[in-house]
């Protein structure tokens, strides 16, 4: 299947010499999960251009360099800046919990876990495994469809590190927990393979926001994979702000399943990296559940930037509403494929998906996949596409009332984009990443091209 | 040569007893493909050199498809592999002297047309139609050819354009869909037997509607259709194809290329009404239609416009597409799909901006009952050098009970950030209100779901001329009949 065999085997033995540092490396059924994965991966290998889903993104050019591992003793960092990084990081106050890892590594002094509201916990996965297996048992894994993509595969052979957050049925947290990876490595290219696991118990509420920020040069590959299942009734909201640097790539997955009547939002910022791939794949099991995707993709230069989303209602009476918003300048690549299912029997069904692509640059380009595969009648779906300029009469309407060409610009592009943080909760949150687009789309030079 | 010794080792070694010489006065070529049929299918029709090294390329490219990678399976379709080996792949109609007129048709013939309701010569006459009827694979009626060449117009059989014509054959068979575009298309390429040839000469408004019925009839036997359609300068054509066929116990597979070239400010509509054998209620049997239809409009302001009403065959695998290479040239897709009972249809449509001002619309509907399975399968690309291009699509879906499945697979891809691409679709069932309404009024369920159904279509039905109009609302109420209980 692959298109890069030789790649893909590469750098699984080049990672290979990490594996007698992995966390758990004594548990039995981890080992086997692990094994599992490598065969898997030994199968299929890297994601190849052929493949249908990967069509348009070549995934290739991440792995040219040959990351290698960073073990646990190699992480070297300047803490006083990463501590800043940290700081100055959208939302984060003084007050919400934070859980952070350098290179992919979990660094306790720059965490704040003390801060956690009670029936809520988050920990290292390695720390976990050492501590308390058993606990993870069944549940590493346990959603990931067995037919996922060879990083996916690659991401479990290896796993190592990552965030464990889980939240005790009827607790409602107030304050948003940080889950914050850094990359930080310029001398080596690496790959760093963050694995999270959430569980959200019945009846439960809260709020993750994963940050993904580097150092400018920092030559790495962020493969993470984070799982997260809602009890009956949960209502949880994800945000993913993906900052790398330029120098760096990123591939995720974020895979939800979802109970009966539960509720989850998904925010995916996709600002960063030179190429990234961001894939959120929910399965709607229980009745009445729903699901809200968002997305806004910016970028300019020549970053290529993939989100690929996957619904699946597998149970009656669920509903899914999906809006991804994309800002391409220059000569930046965006793609969007959205897949909704509709299993048979799943009646009753609401699936709305949205894809406005606003194309800045002379060399941007877009595509654009939303699927629908519907096997029942009782339904109600629908989706759309645009891609375009910023309208011509706007523009003239707001300089016909003395707003210069490139303000008017930024106006246009912001309104364009805010729509997706809109939705937002709670406020402090919201207004700090709002902030953020704000700063991110006035960079995009498109408004100084403007005669 | 290494190809020839490849198309041995695809027949089994027992069977492969026809050899290298060709009898040519056999009616019915044995089952089966290899490098001589095609030879024989060459020889049989009379043709030129270059059209049997032609054949052979495509053949060539085919083998190599079906060795490296086989038939294509990212279609939303299933169905048992075809045995290529089990097909004959030429049969000409039994004749006596030839037919002079149609009187002198064999009058079975004539019966089966009359079971389908289209009475050639009547319809021919009263509706001042051209037909050139293809029955097999063989053409046996060419009408208001004089009337045509009147104003310069040639309609004929792909095998007397081939005869006549080979300087037009030569320049414009492939160019559009070149011998190795898809595996389907290679194999067409490769044992065509016959079809419809058409040039309008430039500034020329065809005085009519060109017509041409395909019918299925010999067991076993593929069909395999060309048409090639060029509209020079400033002409002007409308094409209309319907396909009906007989009750039949096993799968036909059906695999045509329809090429439509269209110079500067020249306009083909081409217009088809699909019917095909669909397979019995259990699936069984039916028409596997693969099909590849292109346009090219090569000149600028030309306009090529693909209207199709797809009711049979069992396997709908068909994406009419433009290539809009002139500059301000336009292509439009108006479709109606339905699938009942076991029918699947993958189908739907490229649009390529490739020249400046380039504009496209689509119109998908797409009806699913009893167990279909309906797909559409769509590309909007434009080009980085395609300044101002415009697309719109629109593709619904419609589902008439709980077995069925709708589907939606359009690809947008877009390299100018002048251009404009809009995309919309919707997947629903026929509300209950809009049930409840007209049964409130006197109408039966039956009579009432055929009227949203009906409503449903209309964007696409107001495209087509309008007898087919007429053909293709009554094939939509057979169609769905039972589907609704």
């Amino acid at each position: 299947m692959s298109t890069t065999p030789n790649i893909g085997l590469n750098l699984a033995q080049r990672l290979d010499r990490a594996s007698g540092q992995l966390a758990g490396g004594h548990v039995d059924w981890l080992a086997a999960l692990r094994r599992g994965a490598r065969a898997r991966f030994d199968e299929i290998g890297v994601p190849g251009v052929r493949d249908e889903d990967w069509k348009y993104t070549n995934i290739a050019p991440a792995l040219r360099d040959l990351p290698g591992p960073v073990l646990a003793d190699e992480v070297v960092f300047d803490s006083a800046r990463v501590g800043m990084m940290v700081a100055a990081l959208p939302g984060l106050d003084g007050q919400s919990p934070a859980i952070v890892f350098v290179d992919g590594h979990f660094v306790p002094g720059l965490s704040r876990l003390q801060a956690l509201a009670r029936g809520v916990s988050v920990s290292s996965l390695r720390e976990l495994l050492g501590r308390d297996p058993g606990r993870l048992q069944g549940r590493l894994g346990k959603f990931l469809p067995p037919t996922a993509h060879g990083l996916i595969a690659l991401n479990s052979a290896f796993l190592d590190d990552g965030a464990v957050v889980e939240i005790s049925e009827g607790i409602v947290c107030e304050r948003p927990m940080h889950l914050v990876f850094v990359s930080t490595r310029r001398n080596e290219a690496f790959v760093s393979q963050p694995r999270n696991v959430i569980v959200a118990g019945g009846g439960s509420s809260a709020l993750v926001v994963e940050h993904y920020i580097g150092e400018e040069g920092a030559r790495a590959l962020t493969n993470t994979v984070s799982e997260i299942e809602l009890g009956r009734g949960a209502a949880f909201g994800h945000v993913r702000l993906q900052r790398e640097p330029q120098s760096a790539f990123h591939v995720a997955r974020l895979q939800v399943e979802q109970g009966e009547g539960s509720s989850f939002s998904s925010h995916a910022f996709g600002l960063g990296a030179a190429l990234s791939r961001t894939e959120v794949a929910v399965t709607l099991s229980g009745e009445n559940a729903e699901c809200t995707l968002h997305g806004l993709y910016a970028v300019h230069g020549k970053q290529h930037v993939d989100h690929h989303t996957m619904v699946d209602h597998a149970a009656p009476r669920t509903r899914s509403n999906q809006l991804y918003k994309g800002v391409l300048d220059d000569d930046s690549r965006g793609v969007f494929t959205g897949r909704v299912l509709v299993r048979p029997m799943a009646q009753q069904i609401k699936a709305v998906q949205t894809n406005p692509v606003l194309l800045l640059g002379d060399g941007a380009m877009a595509e654009t996949r939303p699927q629908l595969e519907i096997y029942a009648d009782d339904v109600a779906c629908n989706h759309g596409a645009s891609i375009g300029r910023i309208s011509e009469e706007a523009m003239f309407y707001l300089r016909s009332r003395g707003i210069e060409p490139r303000e008017a610009r930024r106006l246009m592009v912001y309104g364009f984009a805010a729509e997706v943080v809109e939705s937002l909760v709670p406020e402090a949150l919201r207004e700090s990443i709002g902030a953020l687009i704000g700063t991110h789309v006035g960079t995009l030079r498109a408004g100084e091209r403007v005669a | 040569m290494s190809s020839g010794t490849q198309a041995k080792d695809l027949v089994d070694d027992g069977e492969y007893k026809w050899g290298f010489v060709t009898d040519i006065e056999s009616d019915v070529a044995p089952a089966g493909l290899s490098e001589d049929i095609i030879r024989f299918i060459s020889a049989k029709k009379n043709e030129p050199e270059f059209m049997l090294e032609w054949r052979l390329k495509a053949f060539r490219a085919w083998l190599k498809m079906a060795a490296e990678e086989g038939e294509p399976d990212w279609a939303h379709v299933k169905f048992t592999p075809i045995d290529y080996q089990a097909i004959s792949y030429y049969a000409a109609p039994k004749k006596k002297d030839g037919p002079k007129s149609l009187d002198e048709v064999d009058p079975e013939l004539l019966a089966t047309f009359e079971k389908l309701g289209i009475p050639l010569a009547e319809r021919a006459i009263l509706a001042g139609v051209a037909v050139d009827a293809v029955f097999d694979s063989v053409s046996v009626a060419t009408t208001f050819k004089e009337k045509l060449a009147e104003v310069g117009v040639i309609f004929c059989s792909f095998s007397d354009a081939v005869q006549h014509h080979p300087e037009l054959v030569r320049k414009y068979l492939g160019s559009v869909v070149p011998v190795a575009d898809n595996f389907f298309a290679a194999l067409n390429s490769a044992v065509f037997t016959d079809g419809s040839f058409c040039y309008i000469p430039p500034g020329v408004r065809c005085p009519m509607e060109l017509s041409t019925y395909f019918r299925i009839n010999t067991a076993n036997t593929g069909q395999f259709e060309r048409t090639l359609i060029v509209a020079d300068e400033g002409a002007y054509v409308s094409y209309l194809e319907g396909c009906t066929a007989p009750k039949r116990d096993e799968n036909q597979l059906h695999a045509a290329v329809v090429e439509l070239v269209a110079h500067e400010r020249a306009q083909i509509k081409y217009s088809t009404v699909q019917n095909w054998y669909p397979g019995d209620k259990e699936g069984r049997g039916g028409i596997y239609n693969f099909v590849t239809k292109r346009g090219k409009c090569a000149g600028a302001h030309s306009k090529i416009s693909w209207t199709q009403v797809e009711t049979g065959s069992s396997i709908t695998w068909k994406y009419p597409s433009v290539i809009l290479q002139g500059d301000d040239s336009v292509g439009e897709f108006y479709s109606v799909a339905v699938t009942n009972n076991h029918q699947q249809a993958d189908t739907g449509t490229k649009m390529l901006h490739i020249g400046k001002n380039t504009s496209s619309t689509i119109v998908s509907k797409g009806i699913s009952a009893g167990q279909g399975q309906n797909s559409y399968r769509g590309l909007v690309y434009v080009a980085p050098g395609a300044e101002g291009a415009r697309n719109y699509s629109q593709c619904d879906s419609l589902l008439i009970g709980d077995k069925c499945g709708a589907h939606t697979f359009p690809y947008i891809d877009v390299r100018n950030p002048t251009s404009q691409v809009e995309h919309e679709a919707s997947t629903s069932r026929i509300g209950e209100d809009q049930i409840f309404y007209c049964r409130q009024r006197g109408l039966t369920q039956e009579d009432a779901v055929s009227l949203i159904v009906n409503g449903f279509c209309k964007q696409v039905f107001r495209e087509l001329p309008m007898e087919f109009a007429v053909e293709a609302q009554k094939l939509l109420s057979v169609t769905l009949e039972g589907a609704v209980g």
